[in-house]
C-alpha cells in the first residue's frame, strides 16, 4: 500500500465533535481510489488530514505513506515526500503568473519551461495562450481547475489528492477531466479521488465510502458504490444510473440482496 | 501661522467643547472621537478656494462658479516661447455640493442669496497689529510667573524632589487657564482660522518664492 | 544633444525593477528625457512635441515638461531623479502640463543608492488637459541602509475624458522613512488608476502614503489600489481618500496590508465620502497574515511557509 490509514480520528477544531472516526483504509500504488461519501461525511477533512493542514490534526491514530509514519509531519514536508492536494476550490492570486505557480513544485528546476508547456497540453490548456496569464480572476472556474492540475502534474508526486474536483464545472468539461485523470494515472501517479459524485467514482479503481463519519468499506469501487445507493435507499437510480446496460456489474438480485441487507431486512 | 498648541481650538458657533470625560471621548486627544471632522472637509482644495473666494466678501452662486476656474501656466517657459491651452472649470452640480459641506459644518452660510463666511477674516496689517498686542499681554503673564518662579520651585521641591513638578506645574496651569476663561466666560466665542490662511499664505509664500527665485 | 557622463550608480537599481536602463542614459534611444545628478541637470534631451525646462535652484531643481496639444508620443519620457551621496536636500519642483489630446508615458526613478541622511523633497504639479491618455509610473531605490528621507508631495488634475495612470513602486532596497502625498483631481468623465506598492523591511523603515482623488466631474471613475507589506519592525499607514463631488461618479478604494515577523504595524484607513447623492465609493482592506489557504496551497507544492510568504509578497507587489 502506498497509503495507509489506520484508526484515524479527527475532531473539529475546537474537540468539541468527532468528524472521522476510527477510519481505516490503504490506497494501492498506482491506482485510482475513490473516497465517496454524502454532503458533509467527513471526505473532505479527511483528505486535508492527509495533506497536514494545520487546523486538521487527528487526535488518534496514524497514517503511513509508503511505510513512513506522517502522522506529525508539516505540509511541506508531506509534499517533498511525494504527496500533494488539488484543491476543490483553488485559490486565486493578484500577480501570481500561471508558469510562475506551476513551477513551484518542479524538481528538474532546469527543465520547468518544458515541463510547464507540457502539464498545460495534458490538461488542454494552449500554452500560447496561458504562458502570460495569472491565477487571478481573469481565469474561468474550469481554467483555474486545469492550472491546478497542471501544477499538479508538473511536480509528479507519488500521490495525488484530488478534492472534489468536478464541483462547479459542467457535464462536458466534466468529461474532459475524466480523461485528464486516466492520462495522471498512466504518469505513475496514484490518485485519492475525493467526490460525492458516482458518474465521477467510476473512473476509480476502489473505493472507500465514508458515511457519517466512518468508513464502512473499502473494496473495488463498484461494490462501494452499490453499498452507497443502498445506505441511500436509491435502488432505482442505482439500477438507471449506475448499472444499467453494459455498465452493469452485477444481476438484478444481487442488488436487490444488498438493499435488503442494508435495511435489515 | 503653524497651529502647534491644543490650547488654540476654539470651535465653531455649536459645537460642544467636552471638559468632563463623557462615553464618546476619545482619550488620545482628550476631545470627542469626531472632533476632526472640520479637517477632513478642508482636505478639498475646491472648498478651500471658495473660502479664500469668500473671504474677501459675499458672493453669490454666480460670482463663486465663475471664478472657480483656473488655467495653469508653467513655471519657466515664457509666453513668447510657448503658451499653454489648459484650463479647468467647475461645474454647477458640483460647486453646489461642495456649497453644501461647508455649509453643513458651518463654514459658510447663505443670507439673501449670498454666501458668507461665518468665520472673520483679518488682513495682513490687522493681523500683524493683533499681534502687538497678543506680545504685550502675554508679555505680562511672563513677567508675573518670573516673579513667583523661584519660589515656586523650592516649595515645589518640598513636595517632592525627584519628580519634574515645575515643569508640570507650567503646563497644567496653562490647562486651568483655559478651562477658567471658559467659566468665566472670558474666552471668545469664535472658530480657528488659521486653516484657512495657512492654504493662502502657502500660495502666497510660494508664488513669492518662484518670482524671487528666476 | 550630446552623450553625457551620469553616474551609472544611479541607474543600477531600474535592473530590479526590470526596467532598461539604456533608456534613461543621455545619446540612448529615442523619447525625452531629464536626469538629475543630486541638484545638476545632468542629461536633457527633447523630442517633437515636447518642451522640458530645467532651473537648478540652491537645493534643487526646477522643471516644466509641456507636451503640446495633440501630441501623441509612443516612447516614454524618461526622467531621473538620483543622488549619489550619502548625504544632502534635494528639492524637485516638477510642473508638468499635458494639453488636450495629448497621450504620453512618463516613466520616472528615484535613485538613491548611498543615502544615509539624504533626504529627497519633490513638490509637483500635474495638469493633465482634456481627452488625454496619460500614464505615470515612478520607481524608487533608496539604497540598503534605510538612510534616506523621502518626501514626495503631488497636486494632478486630469481634464475631461482623460485617462490617467499613477503607478508607484517602493519594493526593492529599503526605503527609509517616506512621506507621500497625492491630491487627484478628476473631471467629469475621467478614470483614475494609482497603483502604489510599497515594502518596509526593517525597523528602520516607515513608509506613510495618503493617496486622495476627489471626484469632481460627472461620470468620473477611479481606483486606488494600496499594497504594502512590513517585515521585522517595519511600518506602513496608508490613507486612501475618495470622495465623490459630482453625479453619477464612482470611485473604489482597495488596501491589503500584510505584515511580518514581530513589531511590525500596518495600518489602513480608507476614507470614503459620498456628497453627492448619486455617487458611489467604497472600500475593501485586508491587513495582517496572508489567508492561510494561500500558504497552504503553496505548501502543498513543497515549499516551506517562509518560502511560500515570499512568493506570495512578490506576487502581491507585482506591477500589473
Amino acid at each position: 500500500m502506498l497509503l495507509e490509514v489506520k484508526d484515524l480520528t479527527i475532531p473539529t477544531f475546537d474537540q468539541e465533535c468527532v468528524i472521522i472516526n476510527k477510519v481505516s483504509f490503504g490506497v494501492k500504488e498506482g491506482s485510482i481510489h475513490a473516497v465517496i461519501g454524502p454532503n458533509g461525511s467527513g471526505k473532505s477533512t479527511l483528505a486535508y488530514t492527509i495533506m497536514g493542514l494545520n487546523n486538521y490534526k487527528p487526535s488518534e491514530g496514524k497514517i503511513y505513506f509508503d511505510g513512513i509514519d506522517i502522522t506529525d509531519m508539516s505540509i511541506s514536508e508531506r509534499a517533498k515526500l511525494g504527496i500533494t492536494l488539488a484543491w476543490q476550490e483553488p485559490a486565486r492570486i493578484d500577480g501570481l503568473s500561471i508558469p510562475k505557480y506551476i513551477s513551484l513544485g518542479i524538481k528538474d528546476k532546469a527543465n520547468s519551461k518544458d515541463i510547464i508547456r507540457e502539464a498545460l497540453q495534458i490538461v488542454n490548456l494552449e500554452p500560447e495562450r496561458y504562458m502570460n496569464r495569472t491565477i487571478d480572476e481573469s481565469l474561468s472556474g474550469g481554467e483555474r481547475k486545469r492550472v491546478e492540475l497542471a501544477a499538479t502534474i508538473a511536480m509528479r508526486p507519488r500521490l495525488v489528492i484530488l478534492d472534489e474536483p468536478d464541483s462547479g464545472l459542467d457535464f462536458i468539461v466534466i468529461e474532459d477531466f475524466l480523461h485528464i485523470f486516466g492520462k495522471i494515472k498512466g504518469l505513475n501517479m496514484t490518485i485519492l479521488l475525493i467526490t460525492h459524485r458516482e458518474d465521477i467514482g467510476m473512473v476509480a479503481d476502489y473505493g472507500t465510502l465514508i458515511w457519517r463519519g466512518d468508513a464502512i468499506l473499502t473494496d473495488v469501487f463498484p461494490k462501494v458504490m452499490l453499498r452507497y445507493c443502498a445506505k441511500a435507499g436509491l435502488k432505482e437510480f442505482c439500477k438507471r444510473k449506475l448499472f444499467n446496460g453494459k455498465q452493469t456489474c452485477f444481476d438484478e438480485d444481487y442488488i436487490d440482496k444488498i438493499f435488503k441487507e442494508e435495511q435489515g431486512l | 501661522m503653524k497651529e502647534n498648541t491644543k490650547y488654540h481650538d476654539y470651535r465653531f458657533v455649536g459645537k460642544i467643547n467636552v471638559d468632563e470625560i463623557q462615553p464618546w471621548f476619545d482619550f488620545a486627544t482628550s476631545k470627542p472621537w469626531d472632533d476632526p471632522e472640520i479637517p477632513w472637509v478642508l482636505d478639498n482644495k475646491v472648498r478651500r478656494e471658495i473660502l479664500i473666494i469668500l473671504a474677501t466678501g459675499p458672493k453669490t452662486f454666480q460670482q463663486i462658479y465663475e471664478k472657480v476656474n483656473f488655467s495653469p501656466k508653467p513655471l519657466l517657459i515664457t509666453k513668447e516661447e510657448y503658451e499653454c491651452q489648459i484650463s479647468y472649470q467647475w461645474t454647477k452640480e458640483t460647486i453646489e455640493n461642495h456649497l453644501m459641506t461647508l455649509e453643513w459644518y458651518n463654514l459658510i452660510r447663505l443670507i439673501n442669496k449670498n454666501y458668507q463666511l461665518t468665520i472673520p477674516v483679518l488682513s495682513t496689517e490687522l493681523s500683524e497689529k493683533l499681534e502687538e498686542y497678543i506680545v504685550k499681554f502675554t508679555g505680562n503673564w511672563i513677567n508675573i510667573i518670573k516673579q513667583i518662579k523661584n519660589q515656586a520651585q523650592e516649595k515645589l521641591k518640598d513636595l517632592d524632589e525627584k519628580t519634574p513638578l515645575y515643569e508640570i506645574l507650567i503646563e497644567k496651569s496653562i490647562e486651568k487657564l483655559y478651562q477658567l476663561l471658559k467659566k468665566e466666560k472670558l474666552l471668545p466665542d469664535i472658530p480657528n482660522i488659521k486653516a484657512l490662511w495657512a492654504e493662502q499664505l502657502r500660495i502666497s509664500k510660494f508664488e513669492d518664492w518662484v518670482n524671487k527665485n528666476y | 544633444m550630446s552623450k553625457t557622463e551620469y553616474p551609472e550608480e544611479i541607474l543600477e537599481s531600474l535592473e530590479d525593477y526590470n526596467i532598461d536602463i539604456r533608456d534613461f542614459l543621455p545619446g540612448h534611444g529615442k523619447g525625452a528625457k531629464l536626469l538629475l545628478d543630486f541638484n545638476k541637470i545632468s542629461g536633457l534631451e527633447q523630442v517633437e512635441g515636447v518642451i522640458l525646462k530645467g532651473r537648478e535652484i540652491e537645493n534643487g531643481i526646477v522643471a516644466d515638461i509641456v507636451i503640446k496639444q495633440g501630441t501623441k508620443i509612443e516612447d516614454p519620457v524618461h526622467l531621473c531623479f538620483g543622488a549619489n551621496k550619502e548625504t544632502g536636500v534635494q528639492e524637485i519642483f516638477p510642473r508638468i502640463i499635458a494639453e488636450d489630446n495629448t497621450e504620453v508615458t512618463i516613466q520616472a526613478h528615484c535613485s538613491f543608492p548611498k543615502a544615509n541622511g539624504l533626504i529627497h523633497k519633490m513638490f509637483g504639479h500635474f495638469y493633465i488637459g482634456k481627452n488625454c491618455k496619460f500614464t505615470y509610473s515612478e520607481t524608487h531605490y533608496h539604497g540598503e541602509n534605510s538612510g534616506a528621507l523621502v518626501a514626495p508631495v503631488g497636486y494632478m488634475y486630469i481634464g475631461e475624458n482623460s485617462i490617467f495612470e499613477n503607478n508607484f513602486n517602493l519594493t526593492k532596497g529599503t526605503p527609509g522613512k517616506v512621506k507621500i502625498m497625492l491630491d487627484i483631481y478628476a473631471m467629469k468623465n475621467s478614470v483614475i488608476k494609482s497603483n502604489i506598492r510599497a515594502f518596509g523591511k526593517c525597523k528602520k523603515d516607515s513608509i506613510r502614503i495618503r493617496d486622495s482623488v476627489f471626484l469632481e466631474g460627472e461620470n468620473a471613475r477611479s481606483v486606488i489600489k494600496m499594497k504594502a507589506a512590513a517585515k521585522d519592525g517595519g511600518e506602513v499607514l496608508m490613507y486612501g481618500i475618495t470622495e465623490g463631488n459630482a453625479p453619477r461618479c464612482n470611485g473604489h478604494v482597495e488596501c491589503n496590508e500584510i505584515v511580518l515577523g514581530k513589531g511590525s504595524i500596518c495600518r489602513a484607513c480608507p476614507f470614503i465620502r459620498a456628497i453627492d447623492p448619486t455617487s458611489s465609493v467604497s472600500h475593501e482592506a485586508s491587513l495582517g497574515r496572508f489567508p492561510q489557504k494561500w500558504l497552504d496551497e503553496l505548501q502543498a507544492k513543497g515549499l516551506t511557509e517562509e518560502e511560500a510568504t515570499q512568493i506570495l509578497i512578490e506576487s502581491m507587489l507585482q506591477e500589473e
